[in-house]
């Protein structure tokens, strides 16, 4: 009987460790999808035509402080300290959001887009309530995002990305302010280096579009997005 | 992606389909077979049959359901009308030692929608997991006027065929390995009355759903879904009577998933949702005096509250004969 009973036992032990080590499995929450060089710059993308403004001076951006004062000096002591003492999350968000952010804003995008699309269901009386922008909480929540809903959500996200991208080139290339690690060595730079003029930051600007865009047309994730945006901004 | 999102992830009919797994994942992977009624031996009794003993059961279930729980909001089925979801069973119990048995089972599933609104649906039907358990008598002592049983079984099953799980709440099950530990105990009282509990946990895998996107509480860009893991309990009363060749039950039984979603406002069940029911059911099981080995089974369940679940009500049926392979005779009911 005991021999028998642990005849049993072993095998049955590698079977419950085989499976349970074939048991996990990694479910991606975002696409694997890394920062990149660029082949290639483009300087004029300044004068590109966006959609919806003039021209990429349409927008007035004030001149950076000098590279020579105190200011910009002690934002240079900053950025290095930040970067000297980065947390492992910082940089899983430093990975995480890429040098190219787009992608990542308009995965947020789709996020809210499958969650909210969700049919307004019939009142009790047989009747329908239509979701409405200024009571958003509901019943039924705002919005309800359905395919043409979320084509012009996609839409409006890539126009703002777009035409912000045109005004900050069109500066970066009036102001030509290197960037923090051309102008002190000791900076690491988190991304494939480039000789792209930092200021204003492409990444700040694909920050505030997306956020405020997609804020205006869910305007219950409002929370959310700011933590989103902030976390984008910081690693910016 | 943005296309597949769009016009994968919504119905834009408010159709309403669930979550099928939870009952019919865990009465099988659990190795639990069927409810409570398949008394002659399964993996989740107290029952145990003899060394060199083999029972064989085939049996025929009726589930059906007109109504859901999306989350805790009990809807009715609008537009899949009245679902039925029929099994045939056929499963097979040995005798390995006289306190260790080992089961296999293999059910056919076959779901169906009523017609005509339900008919812009097609069911499904197809072999479901493939089942092993094994259950070891721990304990058999005489107590007070009576006798204590304690047990433990082990299962594991396995889909034996290809079908699409992310079909609820047409889909024939679950899609995902499982593996289950169960404790059984029991108290028989010489007079025939007892009484039985029994806790399992249950592990469940992943399956591949028809989409490379889902929405479980934010975006998953992969087709794997994480079947939740869940607890189960169960208690019994039953009693024997004429000369123990009737047997009648009464159980109660619960479900509890640890983790996972509730399903979405007028949307299709995914097998990542948090299923919870409580069930009672009645069993009734004959042995045929006249022919050796010989049983017969009767059992109504019922889902009586739950969460992201089917409010099922299953009848079933089944025979059951056990024979001795090397004897060519029938211990019958020796364990009792």
């Amino acid at each position: 009987m005991k021999t028998m009973r642990n005849k049993i036992y072993f095998p049955f032990l590698a079977l419950v460790t085989i499976i349970l080590a074939s048991c996990e499995k990694d479910t991606p929450r975002y696409l694997p999808y890394e920062d990149y060089a660029y082949s290639e710059l483009n300087a004029d993308g300044g004068d590109w035509v966006p959609v919806l403004q003039e021209s990429g001076s349409a927008i007035e951006i004030m001149a950076p402080a000098s590279s020579d004062s105190q200011e910009y000096q002690n934002e240079l002591q900053e950025v290095k300290q930040a970067m000297g003492s980065r947390t492992s999350e910082q940089k899983k968000a430093i990975t995480y959001w890429t040098n190219n952010p787009a992608i990542r804003w308009n995965e947020v995008a789709l996020e809210l887009i499958a969650k909210y699309n969700l049919i307004p269901g019939p009142n009790a009386d047989g009747t329908y309530t239509l979701p409405n922008p200024s009571n958003p909480e509901g019943p039924p929540a705002f919005p309800f995002a359905h395919p043409p809903y979320a084509c012009r959500a996609l839409a409006y996200m890539s126009v703002a990305q777009f035409d912000g991208l045109i005004t900050a080139w069109h500066y970066k290339y009036e102001y030509n302010r290197a960037a923090p690690y051309q102008n002190d060595e000791t900076i690491d730079y988190a991304y494939q280096e480039n000789d792209i003029p930092s200021f204003p930051s492409d990444g700040a600007v694909i920050a505030r579009a997306s956020k405020n865009i997609l804020t205006a047309m869910f305007p219950l994730e409002a929370t959310y997005l700011q933590d989103l945006e902030e976390e984008h901004l910081e690693k910016a | 992606m943005t296309q597949k999102i769009l016009f994968h992830n919504h119905n834009p009919i408010p159709s309403i389909k669930f979550h099928w797994f939870s009952i019919w994942g865990w009465l099988f992977l659990v190795g639990l077979l069927l409810p409570t009624y398949m008394e002659a031996q399964t993996p989740s009794d107290a029952l145990m049959m003899r060394s060199k003993n083999i029972c064989v059961l085939f049996s025929y279930d009726m589930g059906t359901f007109d109504r859901y729980w999306e989350g805790s909001l009990l809807r009715s089925n609008e537009t899949i009308a009245t679902v039925d979801r029929n099994t045939v069973l056929p499963m097979a119990a040995i005798g390995i030692l006289d306190n260790l048995n080992f089961y296999v089972s293999l059910p056919y599933v076959s779901t169906d929608s009523s017609e005509p609104n339900g008919g812009k649906f097609t069911g499904a039907r197809g072999f479901q997991d493939i089942g092993f358990a094994l259950k070891y008598r721990a304990i058999r002592t005489n107590l007070g006027k009576g006798t204590f049983t304690a047990l433990a079984t082990t299962g594991f099953s396995t889909p034996f065929t290809n079908y699409l799980s992310d079909y609820r709440p047409y889909s024939i099950g679950s899609g995902a390995p499982e593996f289950s530990l169960r404790a059984i105990s029991q108290y028989q009282w010489n007079n025939g009355f007892y009484v039985r509990g029994s806790l399992a946990h249950l592990w469940r895998g992943y399956t591949e759903a028809e989409r490379d996107y889902y929405y479980n509480n934010g975006s998953y860009y992969t087709a794997w879904m994480d079947v939740p893991n869940a607890w189960t309990y169960e208690g019994i009363i039953g009693k024997w009577f004429f000369d123990t060749s009737l047997k009648l039950e009464l159980s109660y039984m619960s479900l509890t998933s640890t983790s996972g979603d509730d399903i979405r406002a007028y949307n299709a069940a995914q097998p990542t949702n948090k299923v919870e029911f409580d069930r009672l059911g009645f069993s009734a099981q004959y042995f045929i005096k006249s022919i050796k080995g010989l049983g017969v089974v009767a059992y109504h369940n019922r889902v009586v509250d739950g969460r992201n679940t089917p409010k099922l009500s299953n009848t079933g049926f089944g025979i059951t004969y056990q024979f001795n392979v090397i004897k060519k005779q029938t211990d019958e009911n020796d364990a009792q």
